[in-house]
């Protein structure tokens, strides 16, 4: 903590006298919306495909070793020392969330991140199922949020754990889906011969217990974070299985966001952001009206409508960034993986060239990340990436 | 009174079986299954434009085949003429199957004969599904980067068995781009359910 306000302050102070500042001084102070000299680069080590930095490791050895995820982040450091950020320096996956612990089984192949096989909840009922606990996954992922803590204190990692529907969507699976269906519809109607019909198809109260128990397990695994030793300052809550085109941001704001936000005030002193995108700019206008979801985990273009190339629309950026002054709150171009793979380097280029001229013309700071590095991409494209915001990305 | 159209883009599962018995004492059974459809077409177009959402989908999907279940029978001799035969799966290694299912029951809406592989398939699985149902399209599914690789090992399969330019090959998936469809051999690439159901249109002129 203290480390973070001194560099704040240095950075700050740099930035008032013109001398260049450290990645890290970038990448914060742009989090922070204050004057940068450039536009600040982001990557998360956790989505770049192992084996695009060294064969050796696969998802069977990183899921059951913390030290094998820590040789990675370094050697991932080693090959790209200029990114700002580099954060999340896990490769454990969803294997390393809490819900192994509680019954999902998880199938890993060594080349495919892991993804839930056996639902908890296809084994066992609700009451049934245990509050995560300090053992297997949860506990390496535990570990290692910690260890990368202690041994990078210059980069900012802070923890990510599962929000409510997230969790539940890992418990329960496709079924959460027919779950909230009933639950909504069965809201909504006024009419109680309709009501009794939906009770045929199942119970519609499922979903509300079924989040209250994951609303009170993502806690769980946050005070577990905290008492053994992860600073939490920054942690992320994430319900990526909300966002569009899964769910619409209504139904996300109306049906779950009481839940997200029961966890966002458990951890409120450590400044949490529960990341949710919206498809449009006018969602997001909406969706960073609400406390939990104000942060910068929210503002990005990463759900806005892609074409068949991977690009989100070009004209929402503009008015995303003159938002992001207005709001005072810093907007991230982020570039999809499969345009990173497919996309030709002048492409690739052009799309850094445009978002970088967009934010220095408009004096505002702004970051641009990956969503993904997956295999088959030319990591050269991503060298690429940093060259090209040096070159375009500079505030005037 | 709602009518069946809009009571597939609505989702409503719970009274669908009432309306569709009704229908079917007063209407041809093709007829019924018009409206379904239309129902289903409705229901893509609002996706595509983001107007709804894929629970949203997945519920007008779920009542169209709760529908087809009385309609299906009452069809009889009067069976549908399908406009071709699809062999749809999700990849090997790729346990995802909700775009699947989604594109399936589209295709299906559209009026295709779908036979669908379910999830985790091998390329061999594929070229044996090929030589048993003879479909003119095979459609490969994918959700993560490190599976899509599977299409092209697929497409190799198909090749290998001396099989491949006797079907049309479309590939779908969010980590899927057109580039990366044309550089693995695909004839086809789309974007989502609707986008699936006007390319294996086009494939088959």
């Amino acid at each position: 903590m203290f480390r973070i306000i001194t560099n704040l302050m240095k950075g700050m102070l740099k930035s008032k006298l013109g001398i260049p500042l450290s990645g890290a001084e970038r990448f914060m102070l742009t989090s922070m919306y204050s004057k940068v000299d450039r536009i600040a680069s982001m990557l998360v080590a956790g989505n770049v495909h192992p084996q695009l930095i060294d064969s050796n490791y696969d998802f069977v050895r990183l899921t059951s070793s913390v030290e094998a995820n820590l040789e990675l982040f370094e050697k991932l450091l080693e090959r790209f020392p200029n990114f700002d950020g580099t954060m999340t320096a896990n490769w454990l996956g969803l294997a390393g969330c809490g819900q192994v612990e509680m019954g999902t089984t998880m199938r890993i192949l060594p080349l495919v991140e892991p993804s839930p096989a056996i639902y908890a909840l296809d084994r066992n009922s609700l009451e049934e199922l245990p509050m995560p606990e300090m053992k297997g996954y949860l506990e390496k992922q535990i570990q290692l949020s910690a260890e990368v803590q202690d041994r990078y204190p210059e980069i900012i990692s802070p923890p990510i754990i599962l929000g409510s529907w997230d969790l539940a969507m890992l418990l329960r699976g496709e079924k959460l889906i027919s779950d909230f269906r009933l639950f909504k519809d069965f809201k909504t109607s006024m009419d109680w011969e309709q009501k009794k019909k939906i009770q045929k198809k199942g119970d519609p109260n499922y979903l509300s217990r079924l989040l209250d128990f994951t609303t009170e397990a993502s806690i769980a695994i946050g005070n577990l974070y905290k008492e053994n030793g992860v600073k939490m300052l920054g942690m992320v809550i994430v319900n990526q299985y909300a966002n569009p085109p899964i769910m619409s941001p209504f139904d996300f704001t109306t049906y779950i966001y009481p839940y997200v936000e029961r966890v966002w005030k458990e951890f409120k002193k450590y400044r949490p952001t529960a990341g949710y995108m919206p498809p449009s700019p006018n969602d997001m206008k909406k969706i960073l009206q609400y406390p939990a979801l104000s942060g910068i985990a929210c503002f990005n273009n990463y759900m806005f409508p892609q074409n068949e190339y991977g690009l989100t629309a070009p004209e929402f950026d503009e008015e995303m960034v003159a938002y992001s002054k207005e709001i005072k709150v810093p907007y991230t171009y982020i570039i999809h993986g499969k345009f990173l793979r497919d996309g030709t380097e002048k492409e690739i280029e052009a799309q850094i060239a445009r978002v970088c001229k967009l934010a220095v013309e408009a004096k505002a700071p702004l970051s641009i990340g990956l969503s993904a590095v997956p295999l088959g991409t030319k990591l050269s494209k991503v060298d690429l990436i940093i060259e090209a915001i040096n070159k375009y990305g500079v505030y005037k | 009174m709602k009518s069946i159209t809009d009571m597939i883009v609505e989702g409503d599962v719970y009274n669908i079986n009432e309306v569709i018995e009704a229908a079917l004492k007063n209407s041809k059974p093709l007829d019924v299954l018009e409206e379904l459809i239309a129902g289903l077409h409705r229901a893509g177009e609002l996706y595509q434009k983001g107007e709804i959402f894929i629970i949203d989908i997945m519920s007008a999907a779920e009542t169209f085949k709760e529908a087809m279940k009385l309609v299906q029978p009452a069809l009889g001799k009067a069976k549908r003429k399908f406009l071709g035969k699809i062999v749809l799966g999700t990849v090997e290694g790729d346990i995802h199957d909700i775009g699947k299912n989604i594109v399936a029951v589209m295709l299906e809406g559209a009026g295709f004969e779908v036979v669908d592989l379910g999830i985790d398939i091998s390329p061999e699985k594929f070229v044996e599904a090929v030589k048993m149902h003879k479909p003119q399209i095979v459609a490969l599914s994918a959700l993560i980067t490190s599976t899509m690789m599977k299409m092209e090992e697929t497409i190799n399969a198909l090749k290998k068995a001396g099989i491949r330019n006797k079907v049309k090959i479309m590939v779908g998936g969010a980590p899927v781009s057109e580039r990366y469809a044309q550089s693995i051999g695909a004839d086809s690439y789309a974007i989502d359910a609707v986008g699936a159901i006007n390319k294996a249109i086009a494939l088959l002129k």
